[in-house]
């Protein structure tokens, strides 16, 4: 094995985990940069630095990159899982999260990952080398039961909170406190997130390693690795997927604090919950299903179905595109070196060229919640109905 | 395939503990905004006097929004121990 190749994977691999973090800032922080219980620029480096720190708390980082979902062990009857294998789901998982950020969707990255290291596997060693059924119990169910779990749940909470602080005499309810509340519930979320994602990235930088012999099988995680992941993860999320942010902070359907803050404590509580009674959910799908639960919870509140729908595309894309980016990369990787070169150039313009293309509509920290009412012009798919809006409840 | 129990539980457990929370915090945040006399308007006397405040609270809800508060800070700070597994492992 080239060293050189070992070196791009594992720049590649760092990329993907900056990608992670900008993609996943927002189901941490896009609800209180919503009410403005935080700033934009403090929320993000809230993020960045629980993620940091999330990422050096975990001491156990499981070495599998899908889970079971490719067979990656050669000893096993499985696939050799090389480094040109990897660098081909890898690149795929980078696309398509830039591409969907391009969008303003929160796609999982798990799945993005998931889905190119699979068309990568299936190019390489056939239909046979993916585990169907893993496959099945361990994404396909997930990713529908997460929306309707967190959103069921912020549903309720939603209508619990408004109705303990609602008040019949016309006095002040107070409900502005609810700001101070809602930084440590998003707080919750993003450490959470730091200590499952950046791990992600540590597996597979491993991996790599162990597969090009530079360490010895059934080696742990090296501590530069850990150091690296931990840095481009904070980073990405500091970055700020501002699009992704508008989307679900103000896109899904119009935050206040109560609401914002039911909505986190449901991602934070469902996310918990399902992590450690043996149901792993998506943190991205869980928080977006939140936001659309506390929406349709809130009197006078309306989900705006059309993005809702636009997200819920995305999600059901997500493995397959990113399944079908990885075969596309994992062709090239069988001409050789030559191949990944290709491939690592081929990736290079499509991410340079939708960077470029955001140019044109930047959205910022300046801007991510200020064109509100524009957005929702946007995305509106019926006129309101008169009187049925109770106002700023 | 779909192991319905633990999906079930998950879904139980959360309901459970998310409204726990939000009933606590929103407790809380309800105590600290109940004035005096519900509805209650100035009126002469409390012009003349001076240490009358119409906004303040009894110490009972100051009190109980204390406790609630102090409950959703040992509720964070079992999230914290959930989240970090050196704690639990």
């Amino acid at each position: 094995m080239e060293p050189w190749i070992v070196v791009l994977v594992i720049a590649i691999a760092l990329i993907f985990d900056f990608t992670n973090g900008f993609h996943d800032t927002a189901n941490a922080m896009a609800t209180p940069i919503a009410t403005r219980a935080l700033k934009p620029r403090t929320a993000v480096a809230l993020a960045a630095v629980l993620n940091l720190v999330g990422a050096f708390l975990s001491t156990a980082v499981a070495l599998t990159i899908s889970n079971g979902i490719i067979n990656e062990d050669p000893s096993g009857g499985g696939i050799a899982i090389t480094p040109a294998f990897i660098f081909a789901g890898v690149m795929a998982a980078i696309v398509w999260n830039v591409a969907t950020w391009l969008f303003g969707l929160p796609s999982s990255s798990s799945h993005a990952l998931f889905g190119g290291l699979i068309g990568s596997a299936i190019v390489g060693a056939g239909l046979g080398a993916i585990g169907w059924d893993t496959l099945v119990a361990k994404v396909i169910i997930p990713a529908v039961v997460a929306p309707l779990v967190a959103g069921l749940t912020a549903f309720l909470a939603t209508r619990l909170v408004y109705a303990v602080t609602r008040r019949h005499d016309g006095n002040p309810d107070g409900r502005g406190r609810f700001k101070i509340a809602q930084i440590f519930s998003s707080s919750l979320v993003a450490l959470a997130h730091g200590t499952n994602d950046a791990q992600k990235t540590m597996g597979v930088i491993t991996l790599t390693l162990i597969s090009a012999g530079m360490l010895p099988a059934g080696a742990g995680v090296p501590f530069w690795v850990v150091i690296a992941c931990a840095v481009a993860i904070a980073i990405g999320t500091y970055t700020g997927g501002w699009r992704i942010i508008r989307t679900i902070g103000t896109g899904l359907t119009e935050v206040k604090p109560a609401q914002g803050f039911a909505a986190e404590t449901s991602t934070a509580v469902t996310i918990l919950a399902s992590s450690h009674l043996g149901f792993a959910l998506s943190t991205t799908q869980v928080a977006s299903g939140s936001v659309i639960g506390s929406g349709l919870g809130r009197r006078g509140s309306k989900v705006r179905w059309g993005t809702a729908g636009r997200v819920a595309a995305g999600w059901i894309l997500t493995l397959p595109a990113s399944a079908v980016a990885g075969a596309l990369f994992a062709l090239l990787s069988k001409l050789g070196e030559l191949g990944v070169v290709i491939g690592a150039v081929v990736g290079a313009v499509a991410l340079t060229a939708m960077f470029l293309v955001s140019r044109r509509t930047a959205v910022g920290a300046h801007n991510v919640v200020s064109d509100v009412s524009e957005a929702a012009e946007a995305v509106a798919i019926r006129p309101q109905r008169r009187g049925k809006r109770t106002g700023s409840r | 395939m779909i192991d319905w129990l633990s999906l079930l539980t998950v879904l139980g457990v959360t309901i459970v503990a998310s409204l726990a929370i939000v009933l606590v915090v929103g407790l809380g945040i309800r105590m600290l905004a109940t004035p005096t006399r519900p509805g209650r308007v100035a009126d002469e006397r409390d012009e003349e006097e001076d240490e009358v405040n119409l906004n303040g609270r009894p110490r009972a809800a100051t009190a109980f929004a204390v406790v609630c508060f102090v409950a959703f800070g040992g509720i964070i700070a079992f999230g914290i121990w959930l989240i970090v597994p050196a704690f639990h492992h």
